[in-house]
């Protein structure tokens, strides 16, 4: 094989691996993880910090509080699967079906609880000592039959009998 | 015609005729193969009668289906489940496609036809290699029509009684986008099947010349126009209907339409270095392979449920393991094929330099290729992630764009930059003639925005967040250059023309484009292409917010109404209004309405800029009784610098609460004008030789010019026409002029209906005015519509002073008048056209089409005395070319040599 060859080859090979390094540090850097609300308290929030995330759980019933203040609406409410919740915080828009005891999944980030500290207050809430993190989300999304034909997962949630 | 039995004859001689073409499509597979292998023009001429007959079974297969629809049999599952008895003809039809047994019809119907066609115009030229092409044809074929068969028959019947209606379809889908996207982007996937065939064919049999690329081309460049009207189609549907403000969303199913997309355009660039320099066979081979293999992996994604859609059909196992062996087999006769055939494939030369327009070619397909495989790995990221650690984990629209915006600019800045280089070498002298236009209008671009809109240089996140550039400035200085570069081709181009054939410059350059279609044509493309990146710069300055606003004008009184309404003029202080951007938006009401299918919740909005009443819009949710989720009815004020996007997002009917979010998105409108750009770019690619031949064959007479200055006219008022009805389509659609859809909605339907052919002939040409999408009073539920049908009835059945009727309904003279005099009566009173269906209706989309099919009529007409001219040049005149020219003038038949 000429020197040639072999230097283009070795070039390619260096710019290939550089791109794909570089493509994979970026791709982690921009996941978006998934997690039922006990999945999520098991990691380490703290480091979760920053990242966005959809966090998918049942509003615990009477914990919705929302306020209109200069024309937007600030709300929170708490997420629970099984015994373990999280304090959501959000504002603008809720779905149509968002109420009491709906599957909702919530995207937005994790953030210390003092830093939502002011707004709990404004909205006459006291987050739970034992909660040192809270989710400020920025889109709620409640879950419902699909708009479209197949989504086989709504459909068995539909039938479930907690949900009817 | 619901049936209580569940016995249905369209369903039995439907099923019969898928099955009888799976005998004839695996016999087309067999005659195609053995004939080519054998030499025998009778296996092959058989398995050719096949395809049409194919063809034919499938046609009626698809024909049955469509009047299952139409005549309502709820036997068949399918029909049942995706349509009712209440739903608009149109919606019946789409329905065909709406589902996926339906869409799997649709794919093998779109197949034999394209197949059809490129047989019959392709099984003398390619004989020696036709059998393998029918054959991979059939192939495909087989695999739908199996599966059709096997897993998921349209015209399976119920086992029980037929339902007595069955359950509709999806309200998203009832919109006039989706009439159109899905064919259009099934066509494109389809289309890609053709070429794969003839790659395979020219494989199998060793024909390795370049005689197949030019039938490929073609049929690419089909698979190319239409996936990307499928794609733009899809991003309007989602704009308008679906209320996140935008048009893109990376979604799965939308990457698996942009990925074989990305595929084509690449191909379409480097079969050209093969035509041009006898390189890249091999590449171009695997382009084509690669494209089929993505159309048949974005069907795989969003049938399978492999991806997560929001508009995926949903999980099912079986049919991803059908697809997976499937893709397989498709892989491994590709690869053995390419890897068989490798001795045959080599290239006749070499790259020369990197300052030529073939390397500025390669670069653009390990671009796009590039562009095509980091989708497809983002897409798959969350199934890769799962498969990896069970953890499900997405990639977000941040991330996309991150990488897909610089690598979208070197495309950009590759389609001003290759035209400018020539092939081989560009010479240091020519790089410097050629780029200073460009390069110059670049600088003043950006100088001029940067004095003029000093926030125009806000910094985007690429690669990664650490890495912020003014990227929409970046883009505009790019448009720019793309612009200068094409338009300095067709001056200099059209210049040279002028002076060879002495006609104006007008004509020069309508005469330059027929005569070099793909490059002039390419060139358009490009037109458009950068239109869509000026609408796509825009996204860096759109903004949102979000309102509640607790009372309405009309409870607040502090506003006054007027007669139609609306509040006359912009209180000086209101809690119902609000300031967004440039604009001042007022809640002046809320309106709550119903009819047979929904519960309809109306906010009356007017927009104001500085003090004066830009538009009264209404957005609204739909509750459709049926049980669905509401629909989101968005309110667009279409303007050419930005699009004012208001969304009602929440209501409390007692409060008379509303909550808003306010979208401004700057520039959009120049993504819809771009593809229509790029659709008319593509569409003068596809002009055939032929036609132009023939065209310019034809003597001119003076009667001839008037003619053509008339169709000019015709032309130019079409284009006019058709624009204009586009804007309109989208400000009428959302306009409940009527104030609502009635009290109690419920029977309305049934009231009032046409007592003559003349009263149904104008009911179903006048739109309801309640704010449903568009329908006629004839098909709207609504109370609305049937006041109007009753208005329309009078209007006919008229009587003068003396008892008389108005109007003879026994003649034909007299029914043409009284269906006149209804439709002018309306167009008085509703102060415009937009209350007819025509040509403002769900048609108005044919009327761009029209206008880009008139515009190529346009060309032909002007540039046929201008082909004929450039045949007549007069030596002298060529002789006495400036010199500079001559340079131009070789570089240009150096180029364009051997193109068309």
């Amino acid at each position: 094989m000429q020197n040639s060859t072999i230097a283009k080859l070795a070039l390619t090979a260096a710019v290939a691996v550089g791109g794909i390094a570089f493509f994979a540090k970026s791709a982690s850097t921009n996941t978006q993880h998934y997690k039922m609300v006990d999945q999520l308290l098991k990691a380490d929030l703290g480091a979760l910090g920053g990242q966005e995330l959809k966090v998918h759980g049942w509003v615990v019933a009477g914990s919705i509080k929302e306020k209109i203040v200069n024309q937007e609406t600030v709300r929170t409410f708490v997420l629970h699967k099984d015994d373990k919740k999280i304090r959501v915080f959000s504002r603008g828009p809720k779905p149509d079906t968002f109420r009491d005891q709906s599957e909702v999944v919530a995207t937005g980030k994790i953030v210390p609880a003092a830093d939502m500290a002011a707004v709990a207050a404004s909205l006459d809430v006291r987050i739970d000592s034992d909660m040192q993190y809270v989710v400020e989300a920025t889109e709620l999304m409640a879950k419902c039959p699909s708009k479209y034909e197949g989504a086989q997962a709504n459909k068995k949630l539909d039938e479930d009998p907690k949900f009817k | 015609m619901s049936d209580s039995s569940p016995f249905s004859p369209i369903a039995l001689v439907g099923t019969i005729s898928l099955l009888a073409a799976y005998l004839v499509a695996a016999w087309c597979v067999a005659a195609g193969i053995a004939g080519n292998a054998r030499k025998s023009r009778r296996l092959v001429q058989s398995s050719v009668y096949g395809l049409y007959g194919f063809a034919a079974l499938i046609a009626l297969a698809a024909a049955l289906m469509i009047y299952a629809f139409v005549t309502h049999d709820f036997s068949i599952k399918y029909v049942a489940h995706t349509s009712d008895v209440a739903m608009p003809t149109t919606y019946k039809i789409t329905a065909f496609w709406g589902g996926l047994d339906g869409s799997l019809l649709f794919w093998v119907l779109v197949l034999s036809l394209f197949s059809t066609v490129a047989i019959a115009f392709n099984a003398r030229r390619h004989r020696d290699m036709i059998g393998y092409v029918i054959a991979t044809i059939m192939i495909v074929q087989v695999f739908f029509i199996s599966l059709l068969i096997f897993t998921k028959n349209p015209f399976a019947t119920s086992l029980t009684d037929a339902p007595a209606n069955g359950q509709g379809l999806n309200p998203l889908l009832q919109n006039y986008w989706m009439v159109i996207h899905p064919p259009s982007l099934y066509i494109g996937f389809v289309a890609a099947t053709i070429p794969f065939a003839f790659g395979i064919g020219a494989l199998a049999s060793g024909r390795l010349d370049d005689m197949w690329i030019g039938t490929v081309r073609t049929w690419m460049l089909i698979c190319f126009g239409f996936l990307g009207l499928g794609l733009i189609l899809g991003g309007r549907w989602a704009y308008e209907e679906l209320g996140w403000g935008g048009y893109w969303a990376w979604d799965p199913v939308e990457n698996a339409g942009l990925m074989p997309w990305f595929t084509a355009t690449a191909f379409l660039h480097s079969a050209i270095i093969q035509e041009q320099r006898g390189m890249m066979k091999r590449w171009n081979l695997i382009l084509v392979c690669l494209t089929f293999f993505l159309t048949i992996f974005g069907t795989f994604m969003t049938r399978s449920g492999a991806v997560q859609s929001v508009h995926a059909f949903g999980e099912d196992n079986v049919l991803a393991l059908q697809f997976i062996v499937f893709m397989a087999v498709i892989g491994v006769v590709s690869v053995g094929l390419i890897v068989f055939r490798s001795n045959k494939l080599a290239s006749k030369s070499e790259f020369d330099s990197f300052y030529s327009r073939e390397f500025a070619f390669l670069l653009n397909n390990w671009i796009l290729l590039g562009c095509a495989f980091f989708v497809l790995f983002a897409t798959m990221f969350p199934t890769i992630s799962e498969a990896l650690d069970g953890s499900r984990v997405s990639v977000g629209i941040a991330f996309f764009n991150k990488w897909m915006t610089p690598l979208g600019l070197i495309l950009l800045f590759l389609a001003g930059a290759a035209p400018l280089l020539a092939w081989r070498k560009t010479t240091r002298e020519r790089l410097w003639q050629q780029f200073m236009f460009p390069l110059a209008l670049t600088a003043v671009t950006i100088i001029v925005l940067l004095l003029a809109f000093p926030g125009v240089a806000v910094k985007t996140s690429i690669f990664s967040d650490t890495l912020a550039l003014p990227i929409a400035l970046v883009n505009f200085g790019l448009c720019a250059f793309t612009v200068g570069s094409i338009a300095q081709e067709f001056i200099r181009g059209a210049m040279v023309r002028r002076r060879q054939t002495g006609s104006d410059p007008i004509t020069s350059m309508i005469g330059l484009v027929l005569s070099k279609r793909r490059k002039y044509g390419g060139y358009i493309v490009h037109l458009g292409v950068v239109m869509c990146f000026v609408g796509f710069a825009g996204k860096a300055y759109d903004r949102m917010v979000d309102r509640t606003i607790e009372i309405p004008a009309s409870v607040e009184k502090v506003a006054t109404f007027g007669a139609d309404g609306t509040v006359e003029s912009l209180p000086p202080s209101s809690k119902a209004s609000f300031a967004f951007g440039s604009y001042v938006f007022l809640y002046e009401r809320l309106i709550s309405t119903a009819d047979d299918h929904k519960d309809a919740v109306t906010a009356q909005v007017s927009i104001w800029k500085n003090g004066e009443r830009l538009n009264t819009v209404y957005p609204a949710k739909w509750d459709y009784h049926r049980g669905e989720e509401a629909t989101t009815e968005v309110a667009i004020t279409v303007r050419l610098q930005e699009d004012v996007y208001v969304v009602l997002t929440g209501y409390d009917l007692d409060s008379q609460l509303a909550n808003f979010r306010v979208f401004i998105n700057p520039l959009i409108s120049w993504v819809w004008i771009g593809f229509l750009v790029f659709a008319f770019g593509t569409l003068v690619c596809l002009i055939p030789q032929g036609v132009v031949d023939r065209l310019s064959a034809r003597p001119k007479s003076r009667v001839g010019r008037a003619g053509d200055v008339g169709v000019l006219a015709l032309i130019v008022f079409g284009l006019s026409a058709g624009l204009a009805s586009q804007a309109q389509a989208q400000g009428a659609e959302h306009i409940p002029a009527g104030g609502g859809m009635g009290d109690d909605g419920i029977g309305w339907a049934a009231k009032n209906r046409p007592d003559t052919g003349t009263a149904e002939k104008a009911m179903k040409e006048i739109l309801c005015v309640c704010g449903c999408p568009r329908e006629s009073v004839f098909d709207c539920k609504c109370k609305t519509a049937s006041d109007l049908r009753g208005q329309i009835m009078e209007l006919v059945n008229g009587r003068d002073p003396s008892g008389k009727p108005v109007f003879d309904m026994a003649s034909p003279e007299g029914r043409q008048r009284a269906y006149d005099a209804v439709l002018t009566e309306f167009v008085s009173r509703y102060g415009g056209e937009q209350v007819l269906a025509t040509p403002r209706s769900k048609f108005s989309w044919l009327f761009p089409s029209l206008a880009v099919v008139g515009g190529l009529g346009l060309i032909f007409v002007v540039g046929r005395r201008m082909v004929g001219r450039g045949k007549a040049v007069n030596s002298a005149a060529v002789a006495a070319k400036p010199v500079e020219d001559e340079a131009y003038t070789d570089k240009l038949d150096d180029e364009l040599a051997g193109v068309d």
